[in-house]
């Protein structure tokens, strides 16, 4: 292991393994690198691993939760682990319409960040997004790789609405709200794209190191795709 | 072959022990939020433990059988009553068709389970039967139960007549003491917040719901905030946001979170916090996690017993 950790009891059934360095790919192919190994080791009462920026919880069946061989084992195995391979990560297009239609905070932020709507959709759509890891909803995706002349500050006002499919920006980050729910980013766009499928496995668009694209559609392309998938 | 909701109640959904296993897709247990009551409801129709329940939130339904059938309610105490004839909870209740059963008044406590001899006719999403309400899906349509919905059943059996064992009829105060262990960010807290956090008696409030138990109390701030980086968390997380005041992750709570991590409460104690609800008062014991463990064990051996005599 290039970079060093630590365990740490987290709960009656929980370790949390915390690494150190700052957070960039690198780290994230060391992290799924170990999350896999223990996956593969699957350590006693072993259910579920929850990967991270800088993190990993390891998470057993309570009852069956032996702390001390636990530890041991898990640091046995991050020890002999590999980082992931970079080629195994997809590229995945999200077609997003800007149209002010649906993406109410468009000019504002584009004020915000002094530069045209047009300059705004380049910047936004021209960059690789690296999928980080998942969370806060249901197939939400922590995307790295925000142009830094983009960052806006949420709103002072969450909204208690957004739909699904919102693509926003809330300080130094972007990313698609993959169902309808209360929140404070600016919204810039919406996708016709499903980014949780319960039917599929697993159930979101994408994984931990994958790329993200968003490609420009227009409004009439955007009613078009949304009536496909609905 | 059905129930049909003549009252839907405040929320009522449909759990079981809910999915594990998807939280890296930022999917959350879902689930009873009192796996105890729940498990004996199924105990009480002969069912597998962790079959699909109606998780009944303070104000019950008034529910109709479509034909007759075995049911068991447990959990917050209700008072029920069947075409108006009082029965007690506890015990195997047999129902005829067309009858009607009504929660009453709640005596104490916060959520019933109601266990059926038969299936739900509804598909298994992600392992489990369990209510997704943020996501919509999972359970009846994905959401709880509207007046005048129907919910089909399947494969149904007349099982043998029990009754709760005594010491399994639980019944809740309105004031707790929950155990925990202490979280990633116990010691970033100077030793006056922690002895405050262990002294205040919380009051739970009406801002809490199955995502998560929002409490009010004495304000716990570190002396600067914490740069944190989003991290895993799991029921039972208790997060202190900017304001200081605690909120305890519930079974539908969020997969990652952002604010320090004070404690976790043990699993054991998971289960009363379904049990409570706005104004009731909470205070937290630290204890270790050999105690922990050892209060799991007790709990499960206890239960396991009872069942099993």
């Amino acid at each position: 292991m290039a970079f060093n950790y630590q365990l740490f009891i987290n709960s009656d059934h929980s370790i949390l393994i915390e690494f150190e360095g700052d957070i960039s790919e690198n780290l994230l192919r060391y992290i799924l690198g170990a999350a896999e190994s223990i996956h593969n080791k699957s350590p006693t009462g072993f259910i579920e691993l929850v990967p991270a920026y800088n993190s990993l919880l390891v998470i057993f069946e309570p009852l069956e939760f032996q702390p001390e061989q636990a530890l041991s084992q898990i640091k046995t195995t991050i020890e002999q682990a590999k980082p992931v391979n970079a080629g195994s990560s997809r590229t995945i297009e999200i077609p997003v319409c800007y149209d002010v239609r649906v993406a109410p905070d468009i000019d504002y932020v584009a004020d915000y960040c002094g530069m045209t709507v047009e300059e705004l959709i380049e910047a936004h759509s021209s960059q690789n997004y690296t999928v980080y890891m998942l969370g806060f909803l249901p197939g939400f995706l922590y995307l790295g790789g925000l142009d830094e002349r983009l960052h806006c500050p949420r709103r002072d006002n969450p909204r208690t609405k957004i739909e699904a499919g919102s693509v926003g920006i809330g300080g130094s980050q972007t990313g698609v709200y993959p169902i309808a729910s209360p929140g404070g980013w600016q919204i810039i766009g919406r996708t016709p794209t499903t980014m949780l499928d319960i039917e599929q496995s697993p159930p979101s668009i994408a994984n931990p190191l994958d790329n993200i694209r968003f490609v420009p559609i227009s409004y009439e392309e955007f009613k078009k795709l949304s009536e496909a998938t609905a | 072959m059905s129930i049909r909701f003549i009252k839907a109640g405040l929320q009522t959904s449909l759990q079981d022990l809910g999915r594990a296993g998807f939280r890296r897709y930022g999917i959350p247990n879902n689930g009873a939020l009192d796996p105890v009551s729940l498990q004996i409801a199924n105990w009480l129709v002969s069912k597998p433990l962790n079959s699909a329940c109606l998780e009944i939130t303070q104000a019950g339904p008034v529910i109709e059988f479509t034909q007759d059938m075995a049911i068991a309610v447990t959990g917050a105490h209700f008072e029920l009553s069947i075409d108006d004839i009082p029965v007690d909870m506890h015990q195997t209740l047999l129902v005829n068709k067309g009858e009607q059963l009504t929660f009453g008044k709640l005596v104490n406590g916060a959520r019933a389970y109601l266990a059926f001899a038969a299936d739900p006719d509804l598909p298994i999403i992600m392992n489990s039967f369990s209510t997704n309400l943020m996501a919509n899906f999972g359970g009846f349509e994905g959401r709880a139960f509207n007046n005048n919905d129907t919910l089909n059943l399947k494969s149904f059996f007349m099982p043998e007549a029990k009754v709760t064992p005594k010491e399994l009829q639980l019944q809740f105060g309105d004031n707790y003491q929950i155990r925990f262990i202490k979280g990633r960010e116990w010691s970033c807290f100077s030793k006056d917040m922690q002895q405050q956090f262990l002294q205040t008696a919380y009051q739970v409030t009406s801002q809490s719901n199955r995502m998560g138990m929002r409490l009010k109390g004495s304000a716990l701030k570190t002396e600067k905030p914490l740069s944190m980086t989003t991290a895993p968390i799991t029921p039972g997380t208790i997060q202190m946001p900017t304001d200081g005041q605690p909120i305890i992750t519930l079974a539908d709570g969020q997969a990652t979170g952002g604010y320090p991590r004070v404690g976790q409460v043990i699993t054991t104690d998971l289960s009363v916090l379904g049990q409570l609800k706005a104004n009731d008062s909470i205070s937290f014991q630290e204890i270790d996690l050999i105690d922990a463990l050892n209060l799991l064990c007790q709990k499960n051996d206890f239960i396991n017993r009872l069942f099993n005599n």
